[in-house]
């Protein structure tokens, strides 16, 4: 039988069921959670903080969506940029996997692995901060 | 009336799949790995470029002309400026993959300046390895670029003529003949040829001779 966090009543499980997104997009909606897509220097980040759409604690989710890939030859800046960042016609939208990193230790949760497993989608749109990404 | 600006946020047609999440994050230890990549490259770039350099280098001492001061003009100019261009585009090009590998601004930064200015520390290192990266792509091009002249400059100094060999003999007309040889001390009012295929040297009145050339070769 699972053990439950006293908390939220949801113990470690891993699941990427599409309830989790549904739950993000209307906690975006509602101000629960918030997120953020910013190119910058030609280097997109995210960040979506607020509300776990499953167990409803506090997550900081900080991702990089930009590599240096290959060095001669190749290109490094992720293609949104080049393709439909800000400027284009079309405003675009980025699409970010978040993984709860709430920081509680749910019970069942494998090792040391704080979160309790529920991994969501939400997409936001892709925002500049005007330093030197216009190009 | 002004356009509605679009919404910050679009609702996900589908939710991440485990293949996306482990996707996820394979590129994010690919992202955090980014500079030490570019810095490894530039490394490799760096020894190779300079073992070409000196492989070129090599190719004057091959050919063993040290010096292109006997050549004409015409060859000299065009020489020094490909050599010369190319030396000090070789410069810039290695010094341009060598601040690739170890940077060229020594400063401290704040983990607050950080977050103020790139948002998150991983972007920061993606950064530096873009900033590292774009040098090092100058750097090769400027590097290829060296090579380029510098051969042709070496080519050039190859192909180019050696300095015009001095007159050695002289050609005397004197009566119906004409003789060819190396001059020799002679008694006053001759001249005294040592003639090639010649055992004894030829000996010319003075007042018979009508001509005298300077040339390079009896043939």
């Amino acid at each position: 039988m699972p053990v439950e966090d006293p908390l939220s009543g949801r113990g470690y499980e891993e699941s990427t069921a599409f309830e989790w997104t549904e739950k993000a997009f209307e906690k975006l909606e509602n101000g629960m959670l918030r997120g953020e897509v910013i190119a910058s220097r030609g280097i997109i980040r995210s960040r979506v903080w607020g509300q776990c759409p499953a167990c409803e604690h506090d997550l900081d989710d900080r991702q990089t969506h930009t590599a240096v890939t290959s060095v001669f030859g190749g290109e490094w800046r992720d293609t949104a940029l080049k393709d439909g960042g800000a400027g284009a016609a079309q405003p675009a939208y980025y699409q970010v996997d978040v993984s709860c990193g709430c920081g509680h230790a749910h019970p069942c949760a494998p090792g040391d692995r704080t979160g309790c497993g529920a991994s969501f989608r939400v997409e936001l749109l892709l925002q500049t901060d005007g330093s030197g990404d216009q190009a | 009336m002004t356009a509605e600006p679009p919404p910050r946020v679009r609702k996900p047609e589908t939710a991440p799949t485990a293949a996306d999440l482990a996707e996820r994050d394979q590129y994010a230890i690919m992202t955090a790995g980014s500079a030490e990549s570019v810095r490894g490259s530039a490394k490799t770039w760096e020894t190779a470029l300079t073992a070409f350099i000196t492989l070129i280098t090599a190719g004057v001492i091959i050919k063993g002309r040290d010096s292109i001061a006997d050549l004409t003009i015409a060859w000299r100019l065009p020489i020094v400026v490909l050599a010369g261009g190319g030396l000090l585009l070789a410069v810039v090009g290695l010094w341009l993959t060598v601040a690739a590998e170890a940077g060229t601004h020594p400063e401290t930064r704040t983990l607050q300046d950080i977050r103020a200015t790139h948002g998150t520390f991983s972007a920061y290192q993606v950064y530096l390895a873009v900033q590292a990266a774009q040098r090092l792509r100058w750097g090769i091009r400027l590097a290829a670029a060296a090579m380029t002249l510098l051969i042709s400059g070496v080519i050039g100094a190859w192909l180019a003529p050696g300095p015009a060999t001095p007159p050695t003999f002289i050609t005397v007309t004197h009566g119906n003949s004409t003789t060819c040889g190396t001059p020799e001390p002679a008694p006053a009012g001759q001249i005294r040829l040592s003639v090639p295929g010649e055992s004894q040297p030829a000996v010319i009145r003075i007042a018979q001779i009508t001509t005298v050339t300077l040339t390079s070769t009896c043939h």
